[in-house]
Formats: C-alpha cells, sequence, structure tokens
C-alpha cells in the first residue's frame, strides 16, 4: 500500500464514520416523526413501521461503523508491515 | 375550523419530512457505492461490503422503505381529508340550516322550507334520574321525530332535554372503512340541513308554548343523540348560531363519531362507545381528551360487530354503568354532578314534533 492509497483509505475511513453518524441523525430524526396523537389499527401500524424503519437504520449506522473499524484496521497493518505492495486481508 | 383540517395536514407534513429523510438516506447510498467503486488498496471481502452496504440489502433499499413510510401517511392524509371536508360540509349545512330556522321562520306551517307536524308524544312524563334515562329518550324517534322535555329547575325556570332523531340507521361495514362515513355524512348532509331546522324549530316552539320565549334564551339545553342523531347533536353544539339561540350546557351521544366536531369547551359532553361497534370509530379520530369532554368506552375490539351499534344496547351499557358502585365507571359520577340541573327534576312538557322535508319543484315531501 502506498502513501496515497493509505491516504484514500483514511479519507474513506473518516467519511464512513461521519455517514454513520448522519444516519442516526436520521435514526433520530424518524423518532420525531411518530404521530404520537394518532390513534386507531392505522396509526399503530405506522408506528410499528417507523419502529421497524429505526431499528434497521440503527443496524446499518452499526454495519458501516464496523467497516470504517476494519478499513482502518487495514490501514494500521498496512503501515505496520512496512513495504507498500500486499494488502492483507482484514479479519 | 382549525381541528377538522389538522389532522390531514400534519400527515401530509411528516410524510414530506419522510422524503426528505429518504432522499438523505439515498444520497448517503451514493456516497457509499462511489467510495466501493474507487477506494484503491481495498481488500476484496471490504469492497464486497460497502457495496453490499449501498445496495438494496442496504441504504438504497432503506430509503424506498422510508419513502413507503411517506407513501403511507399522504394515503391515511387523504382518508382524513375526505372525512374532514364531509364533517365541515355537515358543520356548515347545520349551521346554516339551524340560522334559517331561527331567524327566517322556517318549518313554520305553511312556508316552502321543511314542515313540522306536532304528533301525540309517545314518552311517558317522568323524572330523568341518570344518563340511562337520557339514552332511553332516543327510542322511538323513527321518521324524523324530535323530542322535547321541558323540566323545572330548581329556581323556578326550565331546562330543557331534546333528543335528537338520527336519519337513518347507519349500515357499518365491518373494519370501518372510512370512506363508509364520508358517503354516509354526505348523503344525509341534506338530512342534517332538516334534522338541524327541525331540532332548531322544535326546541324554539315547545319553548314558546311553554311561554318562554326570550326567557327561555337563557334556560340550559342539553341534546342526546344516538348515531347519526349524535352526529347531528355534536354539529348543533358545535355550531356558533345554535349556541346564540339556546344556550347548550350538555350533549350526550351513543355510537357516534363525532371526535373531530370542535364542541366548544362550555359544552359539556359524555361519548359512550362499545369498542367493538365499528360507528364510533368512522371518523378514524378519538374524542377530545379535556375535562369536559367524557367518552366511556366499553368492551375491548376489534370494531367489526354491527350488532353492537343498537341503541337499545348502549341504553343497557350506560344503566349498567350507573348501576356499578361509585367510582368504578371514571368520569360518570362527575359527569352526573355537572348534569344535575337535568336529573330528578319534575316533568313540565313533552312536546313531539315530526320534521318532513318539503321539496318544493315539485311539491312532494318525505318524512326525514
Amino acid at each position: 500500500m502506498d502513501g496515497t492509497e493509505r491516504e484514500e483509505l483514511l479519507r474513506l475511513v473518516g467519511r464512513l464514520f461521519a455517514l454513520a453518524d448522519r444516519l442516526e441523525e436520521q435514526r433520530r430524526a424518524l423518532g420525531r416523526y411518530a404521530l404520537v396523537w394518532w390513534e386507531g389499527a392505522a396509526a399503530d401500524h405506522y408506528r410499528d413501521l417507523v419502529e421497524q424503519r429505526r431499528a434497521t437504520l440503527a443496524r446499518h449506522a452499526e454495519e458501516v461503523r464496523g467497516l470504517a473499524d476494519d478499513v482502518a484496521l487495514l490501514v494500521a497493518l498496512a503501515g505496520a508491515q512496512g513495504p507498500p505492495g500486499a494488502v492483507p486481508a482484514a479479519s | 375550523m382549525t381541528r377538522v383540517d389538522v389532522r390531514s395536514s400534519a400527515l401530509l407534513g411528516v410524510a414530506a419530512r419522510l422524503d426528505g429523510c429518504a432522499e438523505a438516506v439515498r444520497d448517503e447510498a451514493a456516497v457509499l457505492a462511489a467510495s466501493a467503486v474507487r477506494g484503491p488498496g481495498l481488500a476484496p471481502d471490504l469492497r464486497a461490503r460497502l457495496t453490499w452496504l449501498a445496495g438494496p440489502a442496504g441504504l438504497w433499499g432503506e430509503a424506498l422503505s422510508v419513502e413507503a413510510l411517506a407513501a403511507r401517511l399522504r394515503a391515511a392524509a387523504r382518508a382524513y381529508e375526505e372525512v374532514e371536508r364531509a364533517v365541515a360540509s355537515l358543520l356548515r349545512s347545520v349551521g346554516a340550516a339551524a340560522d334559517r330556522a331561527g331567524t327566517l321562520g322556517w318549518l313554520v306551517d305553511g312556508t316552502a322550507g321543511p314542515g313540522l307536524d306536532p304528533v301525540p308524544p309517545r314518552w311517558d312524563p317522568r323524572p330523568v334520574t341518570g344518563a340511562g334515562d337520557l339514552v332511553a329518550l332516543g327510542a322511538d324517534l323513527d321518521g324524523g321525530r324530535v323530542r322535547v322535555v321541558e323540566l323545572e329547575r330548581p329556581d323556578g325556570g326550565s331546562a330543557w332535554v331534546v333528543a335528537v332523531p338520527g336519519t337513518q340507521e347507519w349500515s357499518p361495514t365491518a373494519g370501518g372503512n372510512p370512506f363508509d362515513l364520508t358517503a354516509d355524512v354526505r348523503a344525509v348532509t341534506g338530512d342534517a340541513t332538516v334534522a338541524a331546522a327541525g331540532v332548531t324549530a322544535a326546541l324554539a316552539r315547545a319553548q314558546r308554548d311553554a311561554g318562554r320565549g326570550a326567557e327561555g334564551r337563557q334556560d340550559p339545553v342539553l341534546l342526546v343523540g344516538h348515531s347519526q342523531g349524535g352526529i347531528h347533536a355534536a354539529a348543533l353544539a358545535a355550531d356558533p348560531a345554535f349556541r346564540r339561540r339556546f344556550r347548550t350546557t350538555h350533549v350526550v351521544t351513543t355510537g357516534a363519531p363525532v371526535g373531530l366536531f370542535p364542541v366548544p369547551p362550555s359544552v359539556d359532553v359524555l361519548s359512550v362507545e362499545h369498542a367493538d361497534d365499528p360507528v364510533p370509530t368512522l371518523d378514524l379520530t378519538p374524542n377530545p381528551a379535556r375535562d369536559t369532554w367524557r367518552t366511556l368506552r366499553v368492551g375491548s375490539g376489534p370494531a367489526v360487530d354491527a350488532g353492537r351499534h343498537a341503541r337499545e344496547g348502549y341504553e343497557a351499557t350506560v344503566r349498567a354503568a350507573e348501576g356499578a358502585p361509585r367510582g368504578t365507571v371514571s368520569g360518570l359520577d362527575a359527569w352526573e354532578v355537572g348534569v344535575a340541573a337535568f336529573l330528578h327534576r319534575p316533568v313540565r312538557s313533552v312536546t313531539e314534533t315530526q320534521v318532513r322535508r318539503v321539496v318544493a319543484s315539485t311539491g312532494t315531501e318525505g318524512r326525514m
């Protein structure tokens, strides 16, 4: 891994963490759209769906963070091995 | 009519925000996809994970799901708009009719307006002892019969109970499709006009006959109605012109979808609903939660049993609630205290009036 690739990957790590934060913001925003005053079967179903979406967004945010961690680990391992070239697969 | 249209507006507003959320998530998916393509030095498994996260199983698919949520809300908002339009239309009709009946002499025999026929009362005078007796006043009102009961107040004045007829029994559809309400309310808007005018004129006539023309304006009035009669009662109580003419202090409804009617807090409302009766929920709207609007909701859903809509069943429910130990039926005791001017009072008079709609162009007429 040369220096340019390393910088590119580090930028990717930063983008991924920022993306995870923005997904978390969207998840919080969805929580504000629960329409608590709305009652009835349709309202209950809507709120169930909102909760499903919030859970899925939380899962995606966690996956993005995990991906960012793994890319960061890849960069660290590449740096520790010294010479550019061989890129180890992330565990 | 702020309260009537707030629900659809709120749903549409949230739907727009959900669309914004979906767009933001889709943008993030694009960022991820671009990274998967151009990210140099990425191990294949990391690149595959990036691609997966950006795709249909990841953020791109999530954006679609949020958009679907927005579409669902828009559909609900459309249903609300239909109901709100119907209720607004009903209110306009009732308001205009009550106003005209009070000021232009509608329903005076011999005019071109709806006709008014005094008929022998079908109700034996006896003091009203509670909510059950008030609901019982709605019996035998078929054919557009308005029943007015004059009660003697302790200070010598009168209090008036008006049993408002429904124009027809509801034909509830299992599942509570809101468009049933729309269709029904639209169908009866014309009848609501007649009913409003009929109630106004019947009450005015009863007060005049009792010698309480001008004084009668200060007499407290309680409106009671079942099903569509409850709708008419709530619509009249929500109408400022009717309230100016008659000091409406109380409304009792059974099995009626009345949550959208802007009845002011100065009017004390008791609404009784069977949880398994589909009709009270046809307006998609719970009744306002406030000190002067008590909703006695009995049983458990789902609201699919049309047999639970009968007035007689509601009367039995209310009587059972009244027979329960004090304090066990939330709000009922407090309501009885507030309605004391009408309970256990001697009956001064009972008048019943049949309202008929006259079709001016053909000269034909029909019972309401």
